[in-house]
């Protein structure tokens, strides 16, 4: 990839990669019942990345944007792709996307990530 | 054993809830109704206050710290179960009036989550006494008189004898909490309380009419703009079925996260996996009562439409996230770690 293309990386990217790189590694409980006698599981916000990578493919599949299902698909079928939030926003950051597909994304990502991150409260909106 | 129907009669100081449990114990039918009472302080003045004095009387006192009440409440009601009446079989309801002062929440985790007292007990239904007079300012000083009034199920104008309900109490009231009943009339609050033993609370029933987008304000929300309770109620709409394993991942993740902040969820669920039969969820906080499976739709209304009751959780960020799970494909779950 050349220079100019990184250039033109959509700044939202960098701010995502930021916010989720903080915010996936957080641990939240579920399947307790808060001092009720239940034992839980801890999972990370990390371990829902599949289930965002997929809702990005099913609406770009949903609305018939093609090239961003191509772009989602790049590296591999979504379930079988390691991290896919962090790699997607990291490709973005590094500009691999067109203008367009990069919109689309970051757009839907923005809310998606941003709606996470206040549910969880101070520590996945901290900067 | 059928588990006994607990109601619990919330409100604060003053708002008149003893006086309205002693003109419900003095109605006929009753026979058969213990009454529990959660109160503030060291000497239990409710009590003596309370005119029912038969052998279904259990005293909670300096109950207002969330786990001394879940201790307390469980003992009350595990030396209820040993009363003459209880081991007759006689014991048809529970009436459980809690301090003024209290978080009524924790009271309802309780009755909902502990394995002590599931099978014998269960929750029915929570009233709530509102003062026509001063519950303005009450709700404008206390935040506890607030959340009494969130996760109510009924709320019961007092003392309209001598005032009637101002349009801004009601407005605000309806703000809170728009699933529940209101009962202004004089009368009416005895007769919403007797309604609520003899029928316990359904889940889904006040779910308001929903327009087409996927979330909305449930209420016109003017008096909440102006009294920032910082308590908002939401509709979350969905027109297609959810995926069944998604919509839970995502309700215990949301449950966890913002508990705390989530004081009532009333919902009616189309899953794909069974769209024959809505699955109803009631939920107080964290904890949620086991879903139920109804054997029909109530309506031809068939959408998926859940109310939350919240403390300061936007709308949009509880609807983007149901976005992400509620279609979730068939694939592996993430590998729990145990804590």
């Amino acid at each position: 990839m050349d220079a100019a293309t990184v250039a033109a990386a959509d700044p939202r990217a960098a701010r995502l990669l930021g916010l989720w790189s903080r915010l996936s590694a957080q641990h939240v409980t579920l399947g307790s019942g808060c001092g009720c006698g239940v034992g839980g599981v801890s999972v990370s916000l990390q371990d829902f990345e599949l289930d965002i990578a997929d809702y990005l493919w099913a609406e770009s599949e949903r609305l018939g944007v093609q090239s961003v299902e191509a772009f989602l698909l790049q590296p591999g079928p979504i379930a079988e792709q390691r991290q896919p939030v962090m790699h997607l926003l990291t490709r973005l950051e590094a500009g691999e996307a067109d203008e367009a597909d990069a919109d689309w994304l970051l757009t839907r990502l923005a809310r998606t990530l941003e709606s996470f991150a206040k549910l969880h409260g101070p520590m996945g909106t901290a900067t | 054993m059928k588990a006994v129907p607990v109601t619990v009669l919330t409100g604060f100081l003053g708002s008149g809830k003893t006086t309205l449990l002693n003109r419900l114990l003095r109605e006929p039918g009753m026979q058969g109704t213990a009454v529990v009472i959660n109160e503030f302080g060291s000497v239990g003045l409710d009590h003596d206050l309370v005119d029912h004095t038969e052998e279904n009387m259990v005293l909670l006192a300096n109950g207002c710290i969330c786990c001394t009440i879940r201790g307390d409440l469980v003992e009350a009601f595990e030396r209820l179960s040993q009363t003459p009446a209880a081991q007759r079989g006689e014991l048809r309801h529970v009436v459980l009036e809690t301090t003024g002062l209290a978080d009524p929440a924790p009271i309802l985790h309780t009755l909902m989550g502990d394995p002590r007292l599931q099978g014998a007990w269960r929750l029915a239904g929570v009233a709530c006494t509102v003062d026509a007079c001063h519950a303005m300012a009450t709700l404008d000083q206390h935040p506890e008189a607030v959340k009494q009034a969130a996760v109510a199920d009924r709320l019961l104008l007092t003392k309209t004898d001598l005032q009637a309900a101002p349009e801004a109490l009601m407005q605000r009231l309806r703000d809170i909490n728009p699933l529940a009943e209101i009962r202004t009339d004089a009368g009416g609050a005895l007769n919403a309380l007797q309604a609520l033993i003899a029928r316990p609370a359904a889940a889904f029933t006040a779910l308001p009419d929903t327009g087409r987008s996927s979330f909305f304000p449930a209420s016109g929300g003017h008096g909440a703009s102006r009294h920032d309770d910082r308590i908002r109620s939401h509709v979350i709409v969905r027109d297609q079925p959810l995926s069944r394993e998604g919509f839970f991942a995502w309700l215990d993740m949301i449950a966890k996260m913002r508990g705390d902040d989530l004081l009532r969820v009333k919902g009616i669920v189309h899953l794909d996996d069974d769209p024959e039969h809505p699955l109803v969820i009631h939920g107080v906080q964290h904890l949620f009562h086991p879903p139920e499976t109804l054997p029909r739709w109530p309506s031809d209304d068939r959408r998926t439409r859940i109310v939350f009751i919240t403390r300061g959780i936007d709308a949009e960020d509880i609807d983007a996230t149901l976005s992400v799970f509620e279609r979730r494909r068939a694939r592996r779950a993430p590998a729990p770690q145990p804590d």
